[in-house]
């Protein structure tokens, strides 16, 4: 059994305006999103703004609620919990944020960020409670001398640490981590990655890792999703969709990012044009005002299907119908 | 530009931080330089202080000079220096959004700006002569339809193209530097490679000298022919790009590559760098980076190297190369 | 443990398991002593803000041992001494006499506990009325927060002074009615600002966070939402303070708050209009008292608002 399955998710944000709150616009931040994670994964969302990865964690993790669309959990069905279920769902999933400098609660000590899990759950107090987070702190390579300390005296680094701890404190399965070392310098991030990994293969967790940045998705996922405006565009094992993608957008991705290695030259690509707001999309394929190998009529006005292109890679494009 | 042994301290509450210790940059004309850094390292800081942008009270420059075309700005009191910014030496910064503000169109605050500098160019321009400019710079920052663009307001526009418009602001008063403070940290990856070929074009086109700071030695490899590495308010290394990738020298730069993941492919591990960066108010004696140096020696805690040229155009500060010991050590 | 080794270069070892209650205690609180310290070094940098807090001082302390160091405790309440009336400031009667021959200096210091009552009173009903309705309209939302933000609108387009005197000319006068009116007017001020500063943190990365772990409602709203808002309302409060003082006063002089012989400082100056110009000490003392005790919290408020503002904390 998987451990995650998501089916046609939506995420729609209707946009009221005027004294009676009439719905003038609707938001699509995530469109039909289906996709699945067996245990131990390591599943990779990439996406640029407006791609919907970030929307699409706080969905699945239902701390917005989906518009339509199923979540199960281990078999369980959470789009049909009501409050109080999912909140006991909580144990058994996680998330760590982006920001270390907002999500920890600058009115609060360490011990007290970190131990509210298990304050709300386990009713821990006191010493009890005192240890088991001085354990925690421990398993993310921090210590005692940091449980009193209040979130501003501590490096960024160290809060992204602590927010790693608070999320591990309820022993969860799953865990997602929404561009956790974004916020990072690059030597601590690359410290933070390791700890992530170490931390995976210890207790067993399967990750969701959403990020904007294809080398750090390279160095952590196994498979890869990439999104483009609330859509799954392509998805497949991160070796061969890297070295071998198929959708145009993923090529200039990929292409995209300014590499350390000085031998890429201006033989690249580059992606005119600005990302479509999700409040006007683009009809049929949403890539097409961009799309530099659009085939005509048909990419304006038909969505791509996802086409299977073997070996667990899949991507949406009209092109990929094309060659068998 | 040169600055020479540039030493700025701060006092805080819990005493006086030596946030910059002798930093030291060239620049030639045309040439594009970019500081590379983690934070804390004093590269935003120094970049401010090239424009006196630095609030003086706790900010106070001990040492040094900042040499453009041969004057010390550091010499220059705010008249002469409020002369220099925006029409020799010009400045963008890290967030489009929150350098535009969003009361005023475009159009007000480009040609504010433009005749502003053409009065300190000796040029004046009147309203309209200002607007006519301002359409063709935006025209040159590749601005679609800028004649009836320019009348909105900065929310109407992207994060990219507002970039674009401060970028085309940057210009406006013909400068010869122009220093780029993160410029696209804060744009998507494919934003960014738009702005990056536009700057790189500039270079070229109106021979612009580009001092770029940022934290992404990729982005800075894109546009910059050469590189200095800053730690803890020193430069520990200046090369050529090449060079910084293909054979670096300080144990910093070294573990800097280490930890950055490639695209290309997987890596086994990467390094990190254990610690963090040390006080400034309580600086170590000697190098800054020997607590955290897998290669610190005796000497490292007590003498502070100094930048020494390994070859033309490498130079690093490291005492594994002994001409970085200090004349009198 | 490998993970420690990794991240740790130089980190020092995990600190013993037993250790006295004194260190533990300080080890506990030395984060909140560093903050404290650093609150205090900010203060004393506005010399403003340290007039404030001297002014304010001398006030409270004046309220606890006032009663007590007066040198003619009985003048306070309605005895008369014909003989010594209208004598002007000497060493005994340091403010004077009034015409009944009281001792303006004791009244004055005596009003002090009463201005004290009512501006605190005051002050604490309307943060009792208007925190909650503000955090639950912020919070909440929806209907009810568009009820809430629209009943306390009606309230606040209504003028202050107005109204209390409505409410106090309907309830009749007396100390009691006119705390009852003010502290109507005053609850509508809290529900916006604290509606606001809840509409804010509730974005927070970190109330997201306590969500995710599974915090009720209740426990996000007290625990953190209510702790991230109190630095607003305690710079509010502060200076409310002065000005429910202030209005009091106001609702004194025109007869509709305390009552004479109350020595309540806006019925002394009602009082010693009268007598004005040439025994101006019976009304100018009172004055002076209201003017500085208000200028006091105002300066403290603005002080405390500048340590207090994250921002400038840097």
């Amino acid at each position: 059994m998987n451990i995650l399955d998501v089916k046609d998710l939506s995420m729609h944000f209707p946009i009221k305006k005027g004294l009676l709150q009439r719905t003038t616009n609707v938001v699509k931040a995530v469109r039909k999103v289906s996709f699945t994670l067996e245990a131990g994964d390591s599943y990779g969302v990439v996406g640029e703004s407006g791609s919907g990865k970030t929307t699409l964690a706080r969905a699945v993790l239902h701390l917005l609620k989906p518009t339509s669309g199923k979540i199960y959990f281990n078999g369980k069905n959470l789009t049909s919990m009501n409050d109080e279920e999912l909140r006991q769902m909580r144990q058994h999933m996680q998330m760590v944020f982006q920001d270390p400098h907002s999500s920890l609660n600058p009115r609060k000590t360490i011990l007290k960020s970190v131990g509210e899990p298990l304050m709300i759950f386990d009713q821990l107090t006191g010493r009890e409670l005192a240890s088991r987070v001085q354990e925690l702190l421990e398993l993310v390579g921090l210590g005692r001398e940091h449980m009193y300390r209040f979130p501003h005296e501590l490096s960024g680094g160290q809060k992204q640490r602590v927010g790693i701890a608070r999320a591990l404190a309820l022993r969860p399965k799953l865990l997602m981590l929404d561009e956790p070392t974004s916020a990072l310098d690059v030597s601590v991030q690359a410290l933070t990655l390791n700890l992530l990994e170490e931390l995976q293969n210890q207790l067993s967790l399967t990750y969701l890792f959403i990020s904007h940045n294809l080398a750090v998705i390279r160095y952590v996922c196994d498979r890869v999703a990439v999104m483009y405006l609330g859509q799954i565009v392509e998805e497949g094992p991160v070796d061969r969709l890297f070295d071998t993608p198929a959708h145009p957008y993923t090529k200039f991705l990929l292409s995209a990012v300014p590499s350390p290695e000085p031998q890429n030259d201006d033989d690249e690509q580059i992606l005119e044009g600005d990302i479509p707001s999700p409040l006007d999309l683009p009809t049929g394929c949403s890539f097409h005002t961009r799309c530099p190998v659009k085939v005509g009529k048909i990419c304006e006005t038909v969505e791509p299907v996802t086409v299977n292109l073997g070996q667990a890679h899949s991507a949406a494009c009209h092109l990929c119908q094309v060659n068998p | 530009m040169e600055i020479k042994d540039l030493a700025l301290h701060f006092d805080t509450f819990e005493g006086t931080a030596k946030v910059l210790d002798g930093v030291s940059l060239s620049l030639e004309r045309g040439d594009t330089l970019g500081v590379v850094g983690e934070t804390g390292c004093g590269k935003s800081i120094t970049a401010k202080a090239i424009l006196g942008l630095l609030p003086t009270p706790p900010a106070r420059i001990v040492g040094g000079q900042i040499l453009f075309k041969g004057e010390d700005l550091l010499t220059k009191n705010q008249k002469e220096i409020g002369a220099v910014r925006g029409t020799r030496i010009a400045m963008i910064f890290q967030d489009p959004m929150t350098y535009l503000n969003p009361v005023f169109s475009i159009e007000k605050q480009m040609t504010d700006v433009i005749i502003r500098h053409s009065k300190q160019n000796k040029k004046p321009l009147n309203k309209k002569q200002a607007r006519d400019k301002a359409v063709e710079l935006l025209e040159s920052v590749q601005i679609p339809s800028p004649a009836q663009r320019i009348g909105e307001y900065p929310h109407e526009f992207s994060g990219g193209m507002r970039q674009r418009v401060l970028i085309a602001m940057a210009l406006s008063g013909d400068p010869e530097l122009l220093i780029a403070d993160e410029p696209t940290t804060a744009l998507d990856v494919t934003i960014q490679a738009q702005i990056l070929r536009l700057l790189k074009g500039l270079v070229n086109r109106l021979h612009l000298s580009i001092l770029l700071i940022s934290h992404d030695l990729g982005v800075v490899a894109k546009l910059c022919k050469r590189v200095a590495v800053m730690y803890a308010g020193n430069v520990v290394e200046t090369s050529s790009i090449e060079n910084i990738f293909n054979s670096p020298l300080h144990p910093y730069s070294k573990g800097l590559l280490n930890s950055i993941p490639k695209l290309k492919k997987r890596d086994a591990t990467l390094e990190g760098i254990a610690g963090s960066i040390p006080s400034f108010i309580t600086p170590p004696q000697g190098c800054r980076f020997a607590p955290r140096c897998t290669e610190a020696m005796e000497l490292c805690q007590k003498v502070k190297p100094v930048l020494a040229q390994v070859e033309p155009g490498h130079s690093f500060a490291c005492h594994l190369y002994p001409a970085c010991r200090p004349a009198d050590a | 443990m490998t993970i420690k080794r990794i991240l740790n270069a130089t980190g020092p070892d995990a600190g013993s398991v037993s250790q006295s209650a004194w260190t533990q205690w300080k080890e506990k609180r030395e984060s909140s002593i560093r903050d404290i310290r650093l609150s205090w070094y900010l203060f004393r940098k506005s010399p403003t803000s340290m007039l404030g807090a001297v002014i304010v001082g001398v006030f409270l302390l004046t309220v606890l041992i006032g009663p007590m160091i007066v040198p003619f405790p009985e003048d306070a309440t309605g005895t008369v001494h014909i003989e010594r009336k209208l004598i002007a400031p000497n060493a005994t009667h340091f403010f004077g006499t009034d015409d009944l021959g009281r001792d303006i200096f004791t009244r004055v210091v005596m009003g002090t506990r009463i201005s004290m009552q009512i501006g605190l009173i005051i002050i604490l009903v309307a943060m009792g009325i208007g925190v909650p309705l503000g955090i639950t309209a912020g919070y909440v939302g929806g209907w009810l927060g568009e009820t809430i933000m629209r009943v306390t609108d009606m309230f606040l387009s209504i003028p202050g002074r107005v109204f209390a005197l409505a409410v106090v000319g309907a309830m009749g006068p007396g100390m009691v009615n006119c705390i009852i009116a003010l502290s109507v007017v005053w609850w509508p001020g809290y529900v916006r600002l604290v509606q606001g500063r809840t509409l804010a943190v509730r974005e927070e990365s970190f109330v997201e966070a306590a969500r995710a772990v599974g915090a009720q409602k209740g426990r996000i709203i007290f625990s953190h939402i209510l702790p991230n808002c109190s630095s607003v309302i305690i710079v509010k409060a502060s200076m409310d303070i002065g000005m429910a003082i202030l209005a009091a006063a106001g609702l004194g002089f025109i007869g509709l708050g305390a009552q004479p012989p109350l020595p309540e400082w806006g019925v002394m100056i009602s009082e010693g209009r009268n007598f004005l110009p040439d025994w101006w000490w019976y009304a100018t003392f009172p004055g002076l008292a209201i003017f500085t005790t208000v200028l006091g919290f105002n300066l403290l408020g603005d002080g405390l608002r500048d340590i207090l503002d994250p921002q400038s904390r840097g």
